[in-house]
Parts: C-alpha cells; structure tokens; sequence
C-alpha cells in the first residue's frame, strides 16, 4: 500500500468535521487551520504520474484522500482484504505530528494505491520521473482488520466488521409542509422591450462571458464546442463537448442542471426540473440520453424537519426520473450544513437545491451542433410539452413573484422529445437547438439570434397569455432551427411542437400573438442588456 | 543527413499542461515527438542533440512560482545551458506561452543568447487571465520556416494566459522590429495591429504576439498554435465549410524546415 503526492501536515485536521456543521461569525477565525491547503502543479504531478502507471497496468487500485484522510481512503480500500500500515513512514511536512494527526490529517494531493510488489520498482520509477514522492506504507494482509502502527507500537487495531456495522444508522425525522405563497393576478405587459430587458439581464439569466474568459476552456484541445460561440462569440451554449482522444472521433458531453428556486415551492417537481434541465443540456448539443451517466449533489440548509422533507422528497423524485428515463446516477454528493447562525441567534439559510451532471458519449463529435442561428429565413420550432405552471420563473421574480404552481415535466413524453432532438442533430437536419430554461422561449430564441447576428419573425398563434408562453420555463422543451414546416413535420411529428417562426436578416426581432404585432425589439439592444450586468462587474 | 520525419522533443517540467497536444501536432504535421521530461535530460537518459526540434509548451512550470517560468527556465539553464545554446545551430526551438515565458527570461529570446537578457513578459494590461480566440495577422519576418511562400494571415488561434505582454526598452524594441523578428500581431477585425482589450489580449507593444532571434531558428509565441490544428478546435467550425486548420501549418512548415536541417 503506497502513498504518493504531497505530504501530511496539520492542514484540514477535521476539515470534514468543520465543513459539516454550520457557519458563524467566528468560523472564519475558529475554523481556519481545518481549512486544507491546495496546490495545483502538485495536483498535475499526481495526476500525470497515475496516467503513465495505468498505461504500463503498475496499479491495482487506488483512492484519493480526501475527507478524514488516511482514515478514510485507507480504511475504505481495504474493507474487504485488511490491511497493516505503519504511519510513522508517511512523509511529513514538519515534524512533531502526533499518530492520530496523521491518521486524520487532510493535507492535499494525495493517493493510496495498491501495487503488486513485483511492479514496485517500476512504479517508484515513474513517480520519480514525474516528481512525485512514493512511500511504501504497509500491505494489503488479508486479516480483515484495520491495524495502523507507528512504528513498533500499534495504534489502533480495528475489525473490519465492526467498522461497517458498528455504528448504528441515525434517524432523522422529517415533514413537508408546502409554504403557499402569494400568487396576484398580473396584468400583460405594457412595455414588452422592457420586460423582455428585465428577464435577460436577470441574474440567473445574463451573459457569463466575462467570468468563462478567465478561464481555459482549450487546454489539451480536447474542447469541441466552446462554452460561448456564434459569430461574434458572445452566445452561451448548453454543454460541453470534449474530444477525449485527439485522433479519434468520439465525444464526451457534459453538462449540469440546476435552479436555486423551485425546490422551495415544490421540492418534487423542482427536483425534476434539475434533472430534466441537465439531460436536456446534453440532448440539445447531440447528446444521447441513452448513453449517459448522472452525478446528484445535494445542497441543503441543516435539516430540521422541514429541510430533511424536503430532501426526502428531492431523492425520491431524482429516482423516479432515473427509472422512467433508465439513466443511472453513478456518483454525487451531499452537503447539509449550509446554515449561517448570526451572533443574534438568527440563521440564514442557502435554499435547498439538488445539482444534476450529466456525463454521456457519443461515436461521432461532428454530428452535434450549437445554440447560433445558421441560416437567413430558416425555421423555427418549440419541441416538447409545455406545462402551464409559472412558479419560480425569472418573470415572476422580476415582478416580485414566487407563485406555486411549478412546472411538471412529463416522464412519458421526455425520452421522445429526447430522441426525436437526438435524430434531428445527427442526421444534420437541426442546424441549431438551445434548450429553454430560466427565462423561457423568448430569452432562448435571444440568445440564439446574439450567436447569429439575425433578427426573427414570431407569430404565437394559441390561446394562452403570450407573456405565460414565452417567459415559461418548463425544463425539457427546446427552441430549434430547421430548413422548413415540412422537416419540422417529419422530424417532430411524433412530439408535441409548433412552429414559432422564422429567421431573418437584421437586428429586428418582431414578435406578433394571433396575427397581429405584439411588439418589436432590437437584437443588439436586447444583448446589450444581457451582457451589462458581468461588464459591470468584470471590467 | 536528412530525416524523414525529424524528432521533436516535448520538454516537459512539473506543471506543464499543454505537452500531449503539442507533441499530437507535431505528429501530425509529419513530425516523431516524444515528451522528454527535464529528469530524463538531466539524468543522461535521452540526449538533446537527438532531436531536430526542441519544444517548450504552455502550462504553469513549477506553478510559476517567482514569476512565470523563472524556475524552469533556471533549471534549463543550470542543466543544459550549454548545450541549449548550441542547440539551434543543428536544430529549432520553439515555445509556446509558458514555454515562451521561458525562452525570454532565459535570453535566447530575442538576442539569441542566454548571456544577454533584453526582455520578459510582464502581467496582461487587464490584470486577468484570458482564455478565448484572438486574430493575428503574419508578419514577413527573419523566422527561417516562415518564409516563401508567404504564409496566409490573419489566422485565429487561441489564447490563454495571466502574463503575456513582452517589455523591453525602447532601442531594443526598434531593433527587434528592423530586424523582422516580430512574427506574429494581434490585430482588430479589420485586420489590423491592436492594442485594443481583448484583440490584443495583454496590451503588447506593437501588439507582438510571437518573436523570433537573430538567426531565426528561436521562436516564442504567446498564442497556442496547437489547439488549432483540427476543425473542431475552432469555436465557430460548425458555421464554417471545408478549411485548413491554420496552427497545423504553422508545425508543417516547421518539420519541414527540421527535415532539410
């Protein structure tokens, strides 16, 4: 049993612990020496070092530790062979740690692994050649016990059943009870151009450029849809899409949903709406929902009843999206301590949300597409089943609304619109898909024509509120571009979808419900709005 | 003697990031790279002078600590200062952002000699990192593998990096220029040099982008040629028809020039 990387110091001695319970004003003087110290180019190392040992199969299996440290990753990679380590051997920062500091000590950047002895030699090699230090800690036994020793003297001698089944699980108790919030009667609004202003410089809507930028989004030139693209590269797309092996075809899309709202209103539904948000993130690149992988993290205030209901609720519902839908959650995490308790007793709490990533492959990274109009008097669709609900929408909060009514998704029809978006893509016949989310239909046809420098004609030819169908956001509708009603047909004819419009040259984007205009804005001025918020505060 | 297929060495350093790219784009363009790493060189283990090209690429050398590059570029210089000096008269040197940084703090770059230290690369002008497209226009310049026929220009590469701006004094950077060792610009949308945020990502005087030494055969570019040399590392490919992905001729030209030296 090996250790490589970065040495143990006293950094991040119950950082585990401290980030599980709750903040006060005192957490950032008390806790600050639970706090670990990162170090990236050490990272790197580890990392490159691993990737040559595993072409040459030097490594049988390995962990990170991470939170509680050697306790965990050691005790965890053993728990079903034993093992006898010595910790007096770990290589230390400085002197003077005690054994249980090491033990638990969650300094940085670092690996246990497991390698046969008859590679040792050659792994210490391959360290070494990467600047990576590799300490022989103990073996693998076979006793099914965990013994830690320091040097001579045994420190701990643990049996592993009883580190399995030893501590009795704990009960928490827990009861939703919906919050009704105030839902007033709204009037159509008068100023369109401003409350269309209003929803795209939002928060949760507005352009993220200036933030993206500082980052490195071609490093390895593995990226093959930029996170902002179109002609001026300004338009955000949906997902990222990497070419894993440089001379290979194949993709990977990753993408995530998530909405700091809803949960509060309907923990069920919301948590649906992530999930759903997330894998349509994938599909409106070319994804296939059918080749994919979920990742839930769970974000939560300290459960009272109130917050653990909510949480119950919030998995039961990701479940039930994994089984109508077949995809496998194969990793994730939760946090529940996300509560600040201020010296007067009050606590503030981060609203509860749920994070789904998704991560899918695809044979063939030519055959996806990105969120930019292409074509001049091209066809302009919405793909999915809307539902009326308008809670929790950008809208609403610009008018100071929560509301109660969340969007529902239906489970049944999803893996069709899925499909049918998937075929459209791939068979080149959707030229450009963004799926609708904060800020509904009309902020996604925005971003797409920003991407396009093209203006569009719309005509909402139904029934409903023209401001309830274009600022709706219910999560697994999309917003595509096809060459004309006849494709639209043929590709969709299975799903529900209208027709919306068409592009056209220019900046003017007109906007008509049964026939007659309803208003007309400008695409420039439109993007300008969007983009101010992050220029304000990057530049 | 002639090779075929010149060898390029990847010097790799704790901290590089950008080695297995680069050395995929030299083997597409017709070159053999293979990542040496500074331990390999040091040791005795692989010998420099096997190599054709020696390529410095981006990353963050030893986390940049004391500056951009100044550790690795003191550990070259303690470890093959020599040799590295006398390396361009058999071969090419190229280095790219990081590996840029270096070859100006160690001198090669733009005197051609590690006695004479006349330039660095200081903190982009925004106090930011920058990662995003940038336009570059070629200049006719002393660069020995740029040369007839003239490239085309303005080509699209990628950016990405916190310190990117070359200073020097003034005479120095006239010499420079009437010596034709600027190689690339940054220019603006109509073509033209920049010192306009973010078409000149760093606010680079003359808005040099990429230099070369006296002889020609020492090249730094700021900007990533080798995240450039597929159609779908182009953030607009997919509104674009059929074309050449610009950074691959860029290491075409240069194993060429390699397999003739």
């Amino acid at each position: 049993m090996v250790v490589i990387g970065g040495r143990t110091g006293r950094d991040g001695i119950h950082g585990a612990t401290i980030s599980s319970s709750g903040r006060t004003e005192q957490s950032a003087k008390a806790d600050k020496e639970h706090v670990q110290i990162g170090n990236p180019i050490e990272e790197k190392k580890i990392g490159d070092a691993i990737l040559e040992a595993r072409d040459k199969d030097l490594i049988r299996t390995l962990t990170d530790c991470g939170a509680a440290g050697f306790s965990s990753a050691i005790g965890e990679i053993a728990e079903n062979v034993g093992v006898n380590v010595d910790i007096s051997k770990a290589p230390l920062k400085y002197e003077g740690l005690s054994p249980w500091e090491i033990w638990v000590s969650e300094s940085q950047e670092r690996m246990i692994l497991a390698i046969d002895p008859n590679n040792m030699e050659e792994f210490l090699n391959v360290c070494k050649r990467h600047n990576v230090e590799a300490t022989d800690l103990g073996i693998f036994d076979g006793n099914n016990k965990l013994t830690v020793r320091y040097g001579d003297e045994v420190v701990a001698d643990l049996d592993y059943d009883f580190l399995k089944n030893g501590l009795p699980q704990k009960e928490m108790p827990a009861e939703f009870k919906r919050e009704i919030f105030e839902e007033p009667e709204i009037d159509i609004p008068s100023d369109w151009v401003a409350t269309l202003k209003a929803v795209l410089s939002h928060g949760n809507v507005c352009s993220k450029l200036p933030i993206v930028e500082q980052y490195d989004t071609t490093v390895q030139g593995t990226n093959a849809l930029a996170p902002f693209g179109g002609v001026n590269l300004d338009a955000p797309n949906d997902a990222v899409v990497i070419r894993p092996i440089l001379d290979k075809p194949y993709g990977l899309v990753i993408s995530h949903g998530m909405n700091p709202i809803l949960n509060r209103i309907n923990p069920e539904r919301g948590a649906k709406w992530a999930a759903t948000e997330g894998v349509a993130n994938l599909v409106a690149v070319g994804g296939n929902f059918r080749e994919m992988v979920l990742c839930g993290n769970y974000i939560s205030p300290i459960p009272d009843r109130q917050y653990m209901g909510s949480l119950d609720i919030q998995v039961d519902s990701i479940c039930a999206f994994q089984d109508a839908l077949e995809i496998p959650i194969v990793s994730g995490k939760d946090s529940l301590s996300s509560t600040y308790t201020w010296p007067d007793g009050k606590k503030t709490h981060v609203p509860p949300v749920v994070n789904i990533s998704t991560m899918g492959r695809i044979p063939d990274l030519e055959k996806t597409t990105s969120t930019d109009f292409k074509n001049e008097g091209s066809t302009i669709v919405l793909v999915g089943k809307m539902h009326k609900g308008m809670a929790g929408s950008t809208y609403y909060d610009t008018l100071g609304i929560v509301g109660n009514e969340v969007p529902d998704v239906d489970l049944e029809v999803l893996p069709h619109v899925f499909d049918a978006i998937r075929n459209g893509i791939v068979n080149g016949e959707i030229t450009a898909a963004h799926d609708i989310s904060e800020g509904g239909a009309i902020s996604t046809i925005s971003e797409m024509c920003f991407g396009a420098d093209m203006g569009v004609d719309l005509d909402i030819h139904s029934g409903e509120r023209p401001d309830f169908f274009l600022f709706n956001e219910t999560a697994g509708t999309f917003i595509v571009e096809v060459e004309n009603p006849e494709k639209a047909e043929s590709l969709f004819g299975n799903v529900p979808y209208r027709v919306l419009g068409k592009t056209r040259v220019g900046s003017d984007m007109k906007v008509a419900y049964q026939g007659k205009e309803l208003f007309s804005g400008n695409i420039n001025e439109l993007k300008t709005a969007w983009q101010a918020p992050m220029k304000a505060l990057f530049h | 003697m002639r090779e075929l297929q010149p060898r390029v060495a990847i010097y790799k350093t704790s901290g590089i990031n950008c080695d297995a790219e680069t050395a995929f784009a030299f083997n597409l363009a017709g070159g053999k790279a293979e990542i040496v790493m500074s331990e390999d060189l040091k040791k005795g283990e692989k010998k420099l002078f096997d190599y054709k090209i020696l390529t410095f690429p981006g990353g963050f050398s030893y986390g940049d600590d004391l500056g951009s590059g100044t550790v690795a570029t003191l550990e070259l210089d303690t470890y093959l200062g020599d040799k590295l000096q006398r390396f361009k008269e058999t071969g090419l040197i190229l280095g790219i952002c990081n590996g840029a940084q270096m070859l100006v703090r160690s001198g090669l770059l733009p005197m051609g000699t590690l006695e004479d230290r006349q330039a660095t690369l200081d903190r982009n002008n925004s106090g930011k990192f920058l990662g995003r497209p940038v336009r570059l226009s070629f200049e006719r310049s002393i660069c020995v593998f740029l040369q007839d026929p003239e490239p085309n220009s303005p080509i699209e590469l990628q950016v990405a990096h916190g310190e990117g701006k070359f200073v020097m004094s003034p005479s120095i950077l006239s010499q420079i220029e009437s010596n034709r060792q600027v190689i690339f610009r940054y220019v603006d949308p109509k073509g033209l040099p920049t010192q306009e945020y973010p078409f000149n990502p760093n606010g680079s005087p003359n808005a040099i982008a990429g230099i070369t030494d006296p002889s020609g055969r020492i090249v730094g570019l700021m900007p990533h040629p080798e995240r450039s040399i597929l159609k779908s590392q182009y953030p607009n490919w997919r509104r674009m028809g059929d074309f050449k992905p610009q950074g691959l001729e860029f290491f075409e030209r240069m194993v060429k020039y390699a397999s003739q030296m």
